[in-house]
């Protein structure tokens, strides 16, 4: 079987990138991108999502790289905050030049 | 899925979530009906109702606030516009000490309407300015209303002007009480695994 390959007007769509192509992942960065650093209650808060499905998404964004997650405390209480890396912020950056491209492109 | 992400719109409700506490509006009002009861009563201690207000705003945050609605550190971009918020203040309480020097002694001897526009415009404009880098609406509207009360006691003898402040701070107070409430409804506090994450 041989794989085609896509042609060249849907080549930006397979360069998308899969990791923040998720609407629940990119919410958790299209947030954290516009801050400087942020707790997971904070997260929550703002995108609406449960605290598993939260979880979830975060270790798939720190496993990517994408996003530093800082463990501290807060007087006595544990104090969790997370931030994007830099290669969050850029991945994040080239994925919305990606999406502007592709739903350009798209005729009408 | 859109590529309509609105940043400037997603950071702007992230900030201005932590002005729908009611915080400001019960320190403003308990602010204002300690200076009114001192006034109305002419018993200086009063004055210390006035100046509880301040532990309002640090303990609300701490208690009720971030407990329910977490913490963000905010970019370079709103630390600027917070550090202009604390050059604002200084310089306010400088002028206003200036100013209260020299009227004390030039010997000028404005008009009480005058003097009252003045106090008034001088403290409307100050408040307007945090509202403006504050991004925290509610304050202008606030500010003819704290502004006018002050005011007021350029024109009039006491108590008028402590019965004024008396009834701006209980309305701003109620204002801000039920934002509370509705704060700690549509935020109710997390579980123990959520708020220890």
């Amino acid at each position: 079987m041989t794989h085609e390959t896509p042609s060249e007007g849907l080549q930006p769509i397979s360069e998308i990138d899969r990791v923040i192509h998720e609407p629940a992942r990119l919410m958790i960065l299209a947030h954290l991108y516009v801050v400087d650093s942020a707790d997971f209650l904070f997260l929550m808060r703002q995108t609406g999502l449960t605290f598993g499905n939260l979880s979830s998404h975060m270790s798939k964004l720190e496993a990517a790289g994408y996003v530093h997650v800082a463990k501290g405390f807060a007087g006595r209480k544990p104090r969790t905050m997370l931030r994007l890396t830099g290669k969050g912020r850029e991945a994040f950056k080239s994925y919305r030049q990606s999406m502007k491209q592709v739903l350009d492109g798209l005729p009408d | 899925m859109t590529t309509q992400i609105d940043l400037k719109q997603i950071e702007r409700r992230a900030w201005t979530m932590y002005f729908d506490d009611g915080l400001w509006e019960i320190f403003l009002g308990v602010l204002l009906i300690g200076m009114g009861v001192r006034t109305v009563t002419d018993n200086v201690w009063f004055t210390f109702l006035a100046l509880s207000s301040v532990l309002v705003w640090p303990l609300g945050k701490r208690l009720v606030t971030i407990p329910r609605v977490g913490l963000a550190k905010f970019g370079p971009a709103r630390r600027a516009k917070q550090f202009k918020i604390t050059v604002i203040i200084v310089v306010a309480v400088l002028a206003t000490f200036a100013l209260w020097i020299y009227a004390a002694n030039s010997g000028v001897n404005l008009p009480d309407a005058a003097s009252a526009a003045v106090v008034g415009g001088f403290i409307t404009f100050i408040f307007w300015l945090l509202a403006y880098f504050l991004d925290f609406r509610r304050l202008y509207l606030y500010a003819p209303l704290f502004a006018s009360t002050l005011a007021l006691s350029e024109v009039f003898e006491d108590p008028i002007p402590g019965y004024a402040a008396l009834g701006a701070g209980g309305l701003i107070l109620l204002i801000g009480a039920l934002y509370l409430l509705r704060f700690m409804r549509r935020y109710p506090k997390p579980s123990l695994e959520e708020s220890d994450a």
